[in-house]
């Protein structure tokens, strides 16, 4: 059971991360950094280190085409600007104060809405989020990959 | 040690250049021009620089190789594939797997290799006038390039992924066999998807391009093809767009190429597109349309024991049994075969998020897949998509999925889900955001009777774009001629899978490199003549 207090402590612990690391970041802006931060560990169902999401999602956007990236802009402008993050995503509180439950109901809503362009919306999350975290070697162990064989 | 014979071939002199390298604008001359290295313009760049042509290639992605190719999803993804190997059509209901580097899909294609079936040629000749193309007629083409990139049926066990295709099948009295790949002393380990850290595949990336460079020909990469200049007759040059070292960000700089002729083999999303840019003749509007996807579905199954389908040859067991169940312009008809399961393109292949779809990535050793391959474009409804550009000039793939193709995916769920709990799942998952673990075949039959058919509901994968280009003798209704030349434009061939008039209704690239080993050689002698 996530305590508030948890998410809380991890949403600060995260954005210190963010805050202190020295990554060189090609796509994103703190803010939307944030965001990727708070989503990743109700779409990943696991406490993961955000900011190791953060840079997979970072390195994944900055390598799609131009006109991508610009759609992925818009979707994290939508969820970044307070008015339509509380009317369109249905997130009342900043992302750093929104609690997993929130964000379940939010990513749950678009999975299943009637308007094709929000499950579009929650697909490239689940693409870039999931991406992000499983093409890192330190999701391994958990899931009993052992990873490419050596070869030479 | 594995040699890497693609960095000692730019070591020892091959003019391979990076586009992304350049300072200036730049002029090439040369008899022929190709556009793009995959399965058709490598194929096409070895004949004709053995025949004595100066060839030059134009790449939009990077030259990698054995070496480069370190089995990680991360890095291949972005490196070796059309957007990330995220490519998406227009309303982003089907994921496309598209390869774009040196060598194109066939450096990251799973090798499976077959001959285009006779059912598909018959249906050609009957309704696209392609007279020449009985089996007999193409065999000796299939026969030559089978020889020259090794392609037999695989020899080894298949692995368990695999393996349990056929003993679910089988139990249903479902034929399967076995997949001919094209790979040379392979390893088995199962990252062909990722570049051949080996060079066991026989991709073009280790075959003909080589080759070709051997003979002469000149490649640049990091370089798209943007537009011909045309003159009313014949194309003038070609411009080429340089870009820059991330691939993705257009450099100031420009290749102008003047050929004798004009080849395009930049896939069935980017010749269309290049066609399109360049505002060459289409007076009946043929150019982009009718591009074909094999809209694949998807089914996955926890099994008791473990599977491993991260390991070992990816494709080695097919069954063709749907396809042949009704005519082929009947019902639409379906291919099952399996992929390969790594985290990255499992994880975002499941649907679900959270506890759910955690759970399922913990079992990732013991989970089986099957696709199953739905072959568009032998029925009035299954017209496929169609290619247009974005405001900046990129393409993208408009493809809507008919009620008519939405029956076979239904249909195609039933029969995954019927192998799966044969071959001893304790759960299956068909690939519907409606869907939980079915733990008997009864409740995943009521589930997938009862699912909304809908894009962004039921995964829809491709690997395969076919068309766009199609051949035929009537210009009423294609875009190139039988041997790939263009209707209206005296100095430009076709010779990639664009020209197909129809999807293949199998894995396309032996289908590619068969026939346009065909065209190529006409279009060789054509020029030496």
């Amino acid at each position: 059971m996530i305590t508030r207090r948890k998410l809380l402590l991890g949403g600060l612990a995260a954005a210190g991360a963010l805050a202190a690391g020295d990554a060189v970041y090609r796509f994103s802006t703190d803010d939307d950094r944030v965001i990727v931060a708070a989503i990743a560990p109700v779409m990943i169902g696991a406490d993961v280190p955000a900011q190791d999401v953060v840079r997979g999602f970072d390195v994944a956007v900055a390598g799609l085409p131009l006109a991508v990236q610009g759609e992925v802009h818009q979707l994290l402008g939508i969820l970044r600007f307070p008015v339509t993050r509380a009317l369109v995503a249905g997130i009342w509180h900043p992302w750093q104060n929104a609690d997993r439950g929130e964000i379940a109901a939010f990513l749950e809503r678009w999975r299943y809405s009637n308007v094709a362009q929000l499950r579009s919306a929650y697909d490239a999350l689940h693409q870039l989020v999931l991406a992000a975290w499983y093409g890192n070697n330190v999701a391994w162990t958990a899931i009993g990959y052992a990873g490419p064989p050596h070869v030479a | 040690m594995i040699r890497d014979i693609v960095a000692e071939g730019v070591k020892g002199g091959w003019k391979a250049h990076d586009a992304a390298q350049l300072r200036q604008n730049t002029h090439v001359e040369c008899d022929v021009a190709i556009v793009g290295t995959g399965a058709g313009g490598g194929t096409s760049a070895e004949i004709l620089a053995q025949a004595g042509l100066r060839v030059l290639l134009i790449e939009e992605g990077p030259l990698r190789s054995s070496s480069d190719f370190h089995m990680l999803e991360r890095e291949a993804y972005p490196q070796l594939y059309q957007e990330s190997a995220g490519r998406r059509t227009k309303d982003k209901g089907i994921t496309i797997l598209q390869g774009r580097s040196v060598g194109g899909s066939t450096t990251v294609n799973w090798t499976s290799s077959f001959r285009t079936p006779p059912e598909t040629l018959q249906y050609w000749r009957e309704h696209f006038g392609l007279h020449e193309f009985g089996d007999a007629d193409l065999a000796p083409w299939f026969a030559h390039m089978e020889h020259r990139l090794n392609v037999h049926p695989w020899e080894q066990p298949p692995n368990e992924n695999n393996s349990l295709l056929r003993q679910g099948a089988q139990k249903l009295g479902i034929p399967t066999k076995i997949i001919p790949r094209n790979v040379k002393g392979c390893w088995n380990i199962g990252y062909c998807g990722m570049g051949c850290p080996t060079n066991a595949k026989q991709s073009m990336l280790v075959t003909t391009i080589p080759s070709a460079l051997e003979h002469g020909a000149t490649l640049y990469y990091r370089a798209r093809a943007e537009q011909f200049r045309f003159d009313g007759t014949r194309i003038t040059s070609l411009v080429v767009r340089a870009l820059q070292s991330d691939g993705i960000h257009p450099s100031a700089h420009t290749i102008t190429v003047h050929a004798r002729h004009y080849v395009l083999a930049a896939g069935a999303i980017g010749s269309p597109a290049v066609l399109l840019r360049s505002g060459l003749p289409d007076p009946y509007h043929r150019a982009g349309k009718r591009t074909f996807l094999h809209p694949t579905v998807i089914s996955a199954a926890v099994m008791p024991q473990q599977v491993n389908g991260f390991s070992g040859a990816p494709q080695s067991i097919y069954s063709d049994h749907f396809l042949r169940t009704q005519p082929i312009d009947g019902a639409i008809g379906y291919k099952l075969e399996v992929p390969p399961l790594h985290p990255v393109l499992m994880s975002t292949t499941l649907v679900g998020f959270g506890e759910p779809h955690a759970q399922l990535m913990s079992q990732t050793p013991n989970v089986q897949v099957i696709i199953a391959l739905l072959r568009d474009g032998f029925h009035p409804d299954s017209e496929g998509g169609t290619v247009e550009l974005r405001s900046d000039g990129t393409p993208l793939l408009d493809y809507p999925i008919t009620p008519y193709v939405w029956d076979g995916a239904r249909r195609a769920l039933h029969t995954m889900a019927q192998i799966q709990f044969a071959a001893g799942a304790k759960t299956v998952l068909p690939l519907h955001e409606n869907a939980t673990p079915y733990a008997s075949l009864a409740a995943a039959q009521r589930a997938i009777d009862g699912f909304p058919m809908a894009i962004l509901r039921t995964r829809v994968a491709s690997a395969h774009v076919m068309g766009g280009c199609a051949m035929g003798e009537d210009a009423k209704t294609s875009v190139v001629d039988s041997f790939g030349s263009h209707h209206h434009v005296a100095n430009l061939s076709v010779l990639d899978g664009s020209v197909f008039p129809t999807s293949i209704g199998a894995n396309p690239q032996l289908s590619i490199f068969g026939i346009m080993a065909r065209n190529a050689s006409r279009l060789a002698s054509r020029l030496n003549g």
